[in-house]
């Protein structure tokens, strides 16, 4: 199941399911406002990563800066880490290589505190919708095994069925 | 040559979605200039990447690419968010070691 930023359609080209629906677990796609209440938290503040690490289900950092008080915090208190393909699409040259560098980084300290790993779209428009093999692929690209990226892709499904 | 020694390759069926309007020439362009940027020169050359079959009527092509390299050659394409400043990219559909398989399945 993919995640999205921004309140989107179906895609006409792709023919994808629309992410609006009543169960969203049937979606392959969802909205991040279709999520509940502290479910997903996005912050860069390092304060407010510890708190959202310990509340949220899902906890997305732009700079994907490596802290180990957040990393550590999130496996304990079992929120996943959000690695989204829009980041990484979005810039390119030595801005892609940096940020692709920094989510190597992260994702190997994640190993490490054994913090659970999501890797999404986050699209904020149709066409920047990402398949599953594509995000497998980026997510083993990332240094994932394939059985781990399997594990990461389906991270949401996981955590709103807990919640269920 | 044995079949054992044959150069292995495999073939990736790609799309171009997105509602903008982007030439032919653009799209040729786009593929080639990620995946040189991408690879490298020199990651390009072992590589063995060719374009090898484009659509412009169905907005679908076919790269080709040494199978070892499969994975990175689908995340190669799949990270392109604009051809030529548009709001379009590629997605990679399937991979086949043949191309005609991929034509037959493109239908």
């Amino acid at each position: 199941m993919d995640l999205q930023l921004s309140k989107l359609e179906v895609c006409e080209s792709c023919g994808r399911k629309p992410a609006q629906r009543e169960n969203i677990l049937d979606a392959r796609s969802v909205w991040v406002g279709k999520l509940p209440k502290n479910f997903f938290s996005s912050s860069i503040n390092p304060k407010e990563l510890m708190g959202a690490a310990r509340k949220s289900a899902l906890l997305y950092v732009p700079t994907y800066d490596a802290q180990e008080s957040y990393v550590s915090a999130a496996a304990q208190s079992g929120c996943a880490i959000v690695f989204s393909m829009c980041d990484v699409a979005r810039l390119s040259g030595i801005k892609r290589a940096i940020l692709i560098s920094k989510m190597r980084i992260l994702l190997g300290m994640c190993k490490k505190y054994g913090a659970n790993v999501y890797v999404c779209s986050l699209a904020y428009k149709e066409y920047e919708m990402r398949n599953g093999h594509e995000r497998l692929v980026f997510a083993m690209y990332l240094g994932m095994e394939r059985k781990e990226a399997k594990k990461a892709l389906g991270m949401l499904a996981e955590k709103l069925k807990e919640i269920e | 040559m044995k079949a054992t020694e044959r150069f292995k390759k495999r073939y990736v069926h790609f799309r171009v979605i997105g509602n903008a309007i982007v030439s032919e020439s653009e799209i040729r362009n786009c593929v080639h200039e990620n995946v040189l940027g991408f690879f490298g020169e020199s990651g390009m050359s072992k590589a063995a990447f060719k374009l090898v079959h484009f659509e412009y009527a169905r907005k679908m092509g076919i790269v080709r690419v040494q199978r070892d390299l499969l994975e990175r050659m689908v995340v190669c394409l799949s990270l392109v968010n604009f051809i030529a400043g548009k709001e379009a990219r590629l997605e990679c559909v399937r991979s086949s070691g043949t191309v005609a398989a991929l034509l037959r399945k493109s239908k």
